[in-house]
């Protein structure tokens, strides 16, 4: 040890220090101040990836409203519940901030625990698509600014489907027999990423509603039916029988793998909806797919589901109330849903549909032609379905669930009205 | 690194090529095994989403460099490194000048050591990222939310355990003759410490530096629960934007990890010598 | 000596300060949540006694991960003693390139653990993957499996990857201890006769015990509370129906989200604050074990 190096670390340490500690200070001090006229108003939004859209809406509300500066931040998804309760809780969450799906207006971050204002006459309800209008009501009060509707159904690779000869199956049986032809001419029939569970369970929802029909949803939620009952099992069973036509290695695959799987055209099959038609085109521009809805047991029109994908609430503790209410309801409006429809998905209003001849357009009109039953997401009663398949439904791919104890961990969270 | 004894190299000597050739062989497999995935990293860097898809295996097109500059001005890595070096460097600063001073007392403490340690060390056991709610409120109860600063002081208290505990270690070694020898040349605690004990721990405390930067420099968690606004948000924080469910960007996420790999890589290259020398210098002690 | 011991309070202060004002008193705020019905967000419910332990006791799911961890923890234990020491042993010595090598197995260290979980998973994958098409590529197609799809290999491939990255710090730290090993001991060693392996056996080895107990200390902790990689290569259920599911993840699971697209009807954070607990209490049992375990065979070895 000489004292020359015993020196310099010494200094260098101070000096590194005093760097770091000046450095935080202005730091601190540069976060953000706003000028006086223009007032400021927080968002979060849970797609990162959604930023170029989300970037036009902010930019269209702010020649709407000079007045206000919506001040968006951006959340990965998977950790957005974290950030949202650990912020809610703690009382510094965003004024305004975006649900994925109706679990935010009566789950934990919604109204039951009095985190979000109530809305009531601000929506334009009657514009809307009566699924969605239904889905952001709770307990007499409407609690969501709807921004798009999901259509969930199955989308296909026409190409694949042409050059193999094999045509949308429309029965459970096609079903079983497109697939199987593709499987055995070399073509992955099925992109089904069942890591997190959420594909297979909207597969698993789709069949059940292909059994139900149309008034199904009412039966389930009123107790009236079952998931384990006999006429309703077979949906189950199906997800086994078509598992040998998924993508290899599928039960640890992840949901965007298996998406870009799809979009790549490296298989020929997948469940999506509306708002992923965008991240396909932009993995593979040249995408040619189709959309159907789930094919039926015996015959009879398909049927995709549809609810709500995205609404914006407004926090009980905002700073100023009427901005964030404004920039809520605005979402809403003709401009923001055409904003809407030509970046992100579905609008939620009735009155903004799709024109012109491109292929984006063409995609929308005809998802939005296909008949939808409503999604179980979108109500209390039913939506804690999804979480109890994600959490625990893995099994019916491992042989750990039969296919009537997978129905009977679904039916378990299911709380008739 | 100048001033380091074991770095003193006698004046230019050919170096001898090894003399077992197993052991170089398995060397050769060690690196290969670990550039594997690097390789891999770094050539998802360079490629485009249907590249990735098409030809996983292959060199990419064009070496071109679009996708670090798509994702550097897309998650605005200018503002991200400029807060992670900032957090990294003052929470890192924080914490190993409490870890030494405590450290040391301890150390040198006949009563109460042990259970002082023992305090300290729980901090690696304890489950940490269940108590972000209780933090949050007290940082938002202090004001802190909406600065770099609950940040700051968390990863300098999440790094505190760590560092006294290779300090510790560190400091008892030390003979205790050294620092009574100054004890009666009538140097304070304070000027021993200063003086002697702290030029002495120059390796160990390297090496907490080392250590608790990297981690901190790479970990997403804190930042993710306590920095929540734009302005505040760090490298890791802004490549976890490209990871989205929708649509992952792999080139992107990859030309990103890349680039914020590069200065704790050149840190440790400059370091080596230093680090490695360091490392078992401040062993655990019981 | 009285100075100095109100100088050491002072010494003490700002370090017990942050850590009690920050660690240590949101944690004594948290804990009894344990002992609710708490969601993580809204009012808390009711009050359950020890329920929630009782509950993590008998949680098949928790209990399988807890064993999947023990796995993670004896394969690190193996591979760490062996590999990493050999490779420290191989790097200690001088030639051409040491450096470089250096340089290179200390290189998974600097990687984030996200980047180290993503680059893994997509590795594996059977669909993108480079690890079947090089298998293939050395003639050895016949061992192209799915992988993280198939639960018989899924864990030890998560393994792999810890393994991967946590080989460079532990080959680091025997590496810096087997430098601190006197050279005149082992050359006199050798004059008298000792093969390399006597050389290793009674002269490194006891000259490693601080290594020793560094790198186990550190390894138990890292086994225990391992999370990122994890989380990112098989999801927050352990892909594939549980086989990879590592304490870490289902506890974070159960207190923030199931999955991305969940509700947040069914977390409890109250469940997962049990779990934790429980978790704790068994690192601190192994950590303090092993501590005392080495610190006691290092004053015997002085």
């Amino acid at each position: 040890m000489n004292a020359l190096s015993r020196r310099r670390f010494l200094q260098g340490a101070g000096g590194l220090l005093a760097l770091g500690m000046t450095g935080g200070l202005t730091a601190c001090g540069g976060g953000g101040t706003s000028g006086a006229e223009v007032r400021k108003t927080t968002a979060w939004i849970y797609r990162p990836e959604y930023r170029k859209a989300i970037d036009a809406l902010v930019a269209e509300f702010a020649k709407a409203h000079p007045g206000i500066e919506v001040d968006m931040g951006y959340k990965p998804l998977a950790q957005y519940q974290t950030m949202l309760k650990t912020a809610l809780v703690g009382g510094a969450a965003p004024d305004t901030f975006a649900t994925n799906g109706a679990a935010g207006i009566w789950g934990d971050t919604g109204a039951d625990n009095d985190y979000i204002l109530p809305l009531t006459g601000k929506i334009p309800l009657d514009d809307l698509h009566p699924s969605v209008a239904k889905a952001v009501q709770y307990k007499g009060e409407v609690y969501g600014a709807p921004v798009q509707i999901f259509k969930i159904g199955v989308y296909y690779q026409k190409p694949v489907f042409e050059k193999h000869g094999v045509r949308p199956p429309t029965t459970w049986d096609e079903l079983l027999s497109v697939s199987k032809t593709l499987t055995e001419k070399g073509v992955a029939a099925w992109s089904m990423p069942a890591q997190d569970m959420i594909m297979p369970y909207f597969f698993y929802h789709l069949a059940v509603n292909s059994i139900m029909g149309a008034g199904g949803y009412e039966e389930l939620a009123t107790g009236k039916r079952k998931l384990t009952d006999a006429d309703l099992l077979p949906a189950a069973q199906l997800m086994v029988d078509m598992s040998k036509y998924f993508n290899k290695g599928y039960e640890a695959v992840a949901y965007a793998e298996g998406k870009a799987l799809f979009a790549q055209g490296k298989t020929a099959m997948v469940i999506g909806g509306s708002s992923d038609y965008s991240g396909y085109l932009e993995i593979n521009p040249q995408l040619n797919v189709g959309f159907m809805g789930f094919p039926t047991p015996k015959g009879g029109d398909p049927a995709a589901l549809s609810g709500l994908s995205m609404a914006y609430v407004v926090n009980k503790k905002a700073a100023r109330k009427d901005d964030a209410v404004a920039f809520a309801s605005w979402l809403t409006g003709v401009e923001a849903q055409k904003v809407v429809l030509a970046n992100l998905g579905l609008p939620s209003r009735k009155d903004v549909t799709p024109e012109g001849d491109d292929p984006r357009s063409t995609m929308m009109r005809s998802i939005l032609q296909v008949a939808a039953t409503p999604a179980w997401t979108d109500f209390p009663t039913t939506g804690g379905t999804s979480t109890a398949a994600y959490k625990d439904g893995a099994g019916i791919f491992s042989g750990r669930l039969s296919p009537r104890q997978f129905a009977q961990l679904l039916q378990d969270t299911i709380k008739p009205e | 690194m100048p001033g380091d004894p074991t770095a003193r190299v006698p004046p230019r000597r050919r170096l001898p090529a090894p003399r077992s050739l197993p052991g170089q062989a398995l060397l050769v497999l060690a690196c290969a095994v670990v550039l594997v995935p690097c390789y891999f990293l770094v050539l998802g860097a360079f490629k485009t989403v249907p590249e990735f898809f098409s030809s996983p295996f292959s060199p990419p097109q064009s070496w071109g460099l679009d996708n670090f500059v798509e994702a550097w001005d897309e998650a605005d890595l200018t503002t991200a490194f400029r807060n992670s070096v900032l957090i990294t460097a003052t929470s890192v600063l924080l914490s190993t000048a409490c870890a030494c001073l405590a450290a040391y007392a301890i150390a040198r403490m006949t009563r109460g050591a042990n259970l002082l340690q023992t305090l300290f060390v729980a901090g690696l056991v304890l489950p940490t990222q269940l108590i972000v709610i209780a933090a949050f409120v007290e940082m938002r109860w202090l004001g802190l939310i909406g600065t770099p600063w609950p940040v700051i002081i968390l990863y300098a208290v999440y790094g505190l355990p760590l560092a006294v505990l290779l300090l510790t270690g560190f400091f008892r070694t030390l003979p205790p003759q050294l620092l009574e020898a100054a004890a009666i040349d009538g140097a304070g605690a304070w000027r021993q410490f200063a003086l002697i004990a702290l030029p002495l721990a120059r390796v160990p405390i390297f090496t907490v530096i080392l250590l608790n930067s990297v981690w901190t420099w790479n970990d997403f968690f804190v930042p993710l629960v306590f920095a929540n606004h734009e302005s505040l948000q760090t490298v890791p924080l802004a490549i976890l934007n490209f990871y989205g469910e929708n649509t992952t960007n792999y080139g992107l996420v990859f030309a990103g990890v890349t680039m914020s790999a590069i200065p704790v890589l050149a840190v440790y290259i400059l370091m080596t010598r230093q680090f490695i020398g360091g490392v078992v210098a401040g062993a655990i002690k019981g | 000596m009285i100075r100095q011991k109100s100088a050491f309070a002072w010494f003490l202060a700002p370090a017990l300060f942050l850590y009690l004002g920050f660690l240590i008193l949101p944690m004594v705020a948290s804990l009894p949540l344990s002992l609710f019905d708490w969601s993580g967000a809204g009012p808390i419910r009711d009050f359950l006694g020890l329920d929630n332990f009782a509950a993590a006791l008998r949680d098949t799911a928790f209990l399988e991960a807890a064993l999947h961890n023990v796995w993670l923890f004896v394969a690190l234990f193996l591979f760490t003693n062996t590999v990493s020491l050999g490779l420290a042993h191989l790097l200690d010595r001088r030639y051409a390139l040491r450096d470089v090598y250096r340089a290179i197995i200390f290189l998974p260290y600097v990687l984030s653990t996200i980047a180290i979980g993503f680059i893994w998973q997509l590795m594996l994958s059977p669909s993108i993957g480079i690890l079947n098409p090089m298998l293939e590529a050395v003639g050895l197609g016949s061992l192209t499996q799915v992988w993280l799809g198939d639960p018989q290999f899924a864990l030890w491939c998560v393994i792999a990857a810890f393994a991967w990255q946590w080989n460079a710090l532990s080959t680091v730290i025997y590496l810096a201890g087997l430098q601190n090993v006197p050279k005149e001991l082992r050359e006199a060693a050798v004059s008298d006769g000792a093969g390399a392996w006597q050389v290793f056996r009674h002269v490194t080895v006891p000259a490693l015990a601080p290594s020793f107990s560094t790198v186990n200390v550190l390894l138990v902790i890292v086994a225990f509370r391992a999370f990122e990689i994890a989380y990112v290569i098989t999801g927050p259920i352990g892909a594939p129906d549980g086989a990879t599911l590592l304490m870490g993840v289902d506890i974070y699971s159960n207190a923030f989200a199931t999955s991305s697209a969940a509700s947040s009807t069914t977390t409890s954070m109250s469940y997962a604050m049990a779990q934790g607990v429980l978790l704790s209490i068994t690192l601190g049992i192994l950590a303090f074990g092993l501590l005392s375990y080495f610190g006691r065979r290092e004053r015997n070895a002085r």
